[in-house]
């Protein structure tokens, strides 16, 4: 998966955002918010890290079913592709 | 409402960690929470108004909750965006060697509670003239900038990211500011090297607390210098490293703004500490207030008008300086002028043809109607505060 460049994820009063930067920001508009999960996965994705290590890594950190997190990975790669920020 | 304001963004910059804060704002009052938001939004600084409300407890299910989110939000990208490409920016001119000096917002914000808190439209650096022509070169060659325009001290400049760079050149006008700009024109002599890249050079900080005074100045004398200036001088004061007044002081009275320097320092402190003027200068800092708030980021049409007519002595003098710019003025907006001055008159004409555009016909009208209104007492206060400040 290739995942759009230059996206800084920040935390603003509980929310997470993906803020675009450099020539993303003309690609990107309007606001696309995630959840802490969500930026966990972006992260990890940002370092080249592939699903399975991402899934495993958050099963170690977070209280969830294996399934549950993956269909929530599904679904946030889903809304990245659509929204133009990772080409599968 | 005023006071709810400053004491909001006092919260944030001052003691932005204290919880809980002082003299919380009725979260159900939405007439004053209207006001509080159409002032935040004339200073740029919706989004610092936003964080201190959410801190004391503004509902997530509240009208203004999205409004605030968003401003946060804003505030956070345009920083996001604006430091992202400063870096490239900074990579550009060190490739070139070329020696450059992050200003304003760019050098100030590392010392602000959290970056994103000191807002900039656009990103300032110094460069010497005789870069310039090299640089430009550089950027709107592989680098993909688009030049914009060139000022009496400036060069505008946009990035591929939309990201608004002014190049400076020197650091004020000198021909407008003939008695400050021998001190500012030594800037080069007052900056260090940063330790990992020679090209990248810091103001010290009495230089920069000098050039940010004179900014203020600048501003102040053009219809209001902002809330956020403000706020950069007590970030000077209390947040970035200790000034030695041994060497700031003579700057200031070279330039001829170390009054302006005093009584501002005083009003920060009224503002942002606890302050308290005596009972014979409070008059002039409730005028300085007021001045200051209702004027917005860069000063308000009404106070520029009245500063206008003091400066040109009437209000017929000052529609026709505005009618008839100067050549010193001019010469920027049409550098051919330069070259050629003889082809004045056939510029000015030409801006005439500008001035009926829409947008500035509008503008314009806003400008006559606030001529119109402006009363001799008016006048005469503005007059008196300015002569206080030591100002023109």
């Amino acid at each position: 998966m290739k995942l759009e460049k230059n996206i800084i994820v920040r935390e603003i009063a509980g929310e997470y955002i993906l803020i675009p930067t450099g020539e993303a920001a003309l690609k990107m508009t309007g606001i696309f918010a995630v959840t802490e999960v969500g930026a966990e996965i972006w992260k990890r994705l940002s370092q080249g890290k592939d699903e399975d290590t991402v899934i495993a890594e958050l099963l170690a950190e977070y209280e969830v079913g294996e399934a549950t997190l993956r269909q929530d990975y599904a679904e946030f790669i889903g809304r990245l592709v659509d929204s133009g920020l990772a080409e599968l | 409402m005023e006071q709810q304001l400053l004491s909001l963004i006092r919260s944030e910059l001052c003691a932005p960690e204290t919880d809980p804060p002082q003299n919380p704002i009725d979260l159900t009052d939405n007439d004053l929470l209207t006001r509080l938001y159409t002032a935040a939004q004339k200073h740029d600084l919706t989004h610092i108004v936003g964080a201190a409300l959410m801190k004391q407890g503004l509902a997530r299910d509240s009208a203004w909750y999205p409004i605030y989110r968003r401003a946060r939000i804003a505030s956070i990208t345009r920083y996001e965006q604006l430091h992202a490409e400063l870096g490239q920016l900074c990579t550009v001119l060190t490739s070139l060697g070329v020696p450059y000096i992050p200003l304003k917002g760019s050098a100030l914000r590392p010392y602000y509670p959290y970056p994103e808190m000191r807002t900039s439209c656009d990103i300032d650096i110094l460069i010497r003239q005789d870069d310039l022509a090299r640089i430009t070169d550089a950027l709107t060659g592989n680098a993909g900038y688009r030049r914009l325009r060139a000022g009496s001290h400036d060069v505008q400049f946009i990035a591929p990211s939309g990201v608004l760079l002014e190049l400076h050149f020197t650091l004020i006008d000198e021909e407008s500011y003939p008695q400050m700009q021998p001190m500012l024109s030594r800037v080069w002599e007052y900056t260090v090297s940063d330790s990992e890249n020679s090209c990248q050079r810091t103001l010290t900080p009495e230089f920069a607390y000098f050039y940010h005074i004179a900014h203020m100045v600048k501003h102040y004398e053009y219809g209001g210098c902002g809330i956020r200036t403000v706020m950069d001088l007590w970030v000077y004061l209390h947040r970035a490293a200790p000034l030695d007044r041994a060497i700031l002081d003579p700057m200031l009275e070279e330039a001829g703004i170390a009054v302006f320097e005093s009584h501002m320092r005083t009003l920060c402190g009224i503002w942002f500490s606890d302050e308290q003027p005596t009972p014979e200068s409070a008059p002039l800092y409730r005028m300085m207030q007021e001045y200051i708030l209702t004027g917005g980021i860069y000063g308000s049409v009404k106070n520029r008008m009245a500063l206008g007519r003091l400066q040109t002595g009437g209000k017929l003098r000052y529609l026709l300086s505005r009618l008839f710019a100067p050549y010193s003025r001019l010469k920027y907006e049409y550098p051919i002028l330069q070259k050629h001055r003889l082809l004045l008159p056939f510029c000015q004409i030409h801006r005439w043809f500008r001035l009926l555009s829409r947008r500035t016909a509008g503008r314009i009208a806003n400008e006559l109607a606030a001529t119109q209104a402006l009363t001799a007492d008016e006048t005469s206060a503005m007059a008196d505060m300015l002569h206080t400040l030591g100002l023109r």
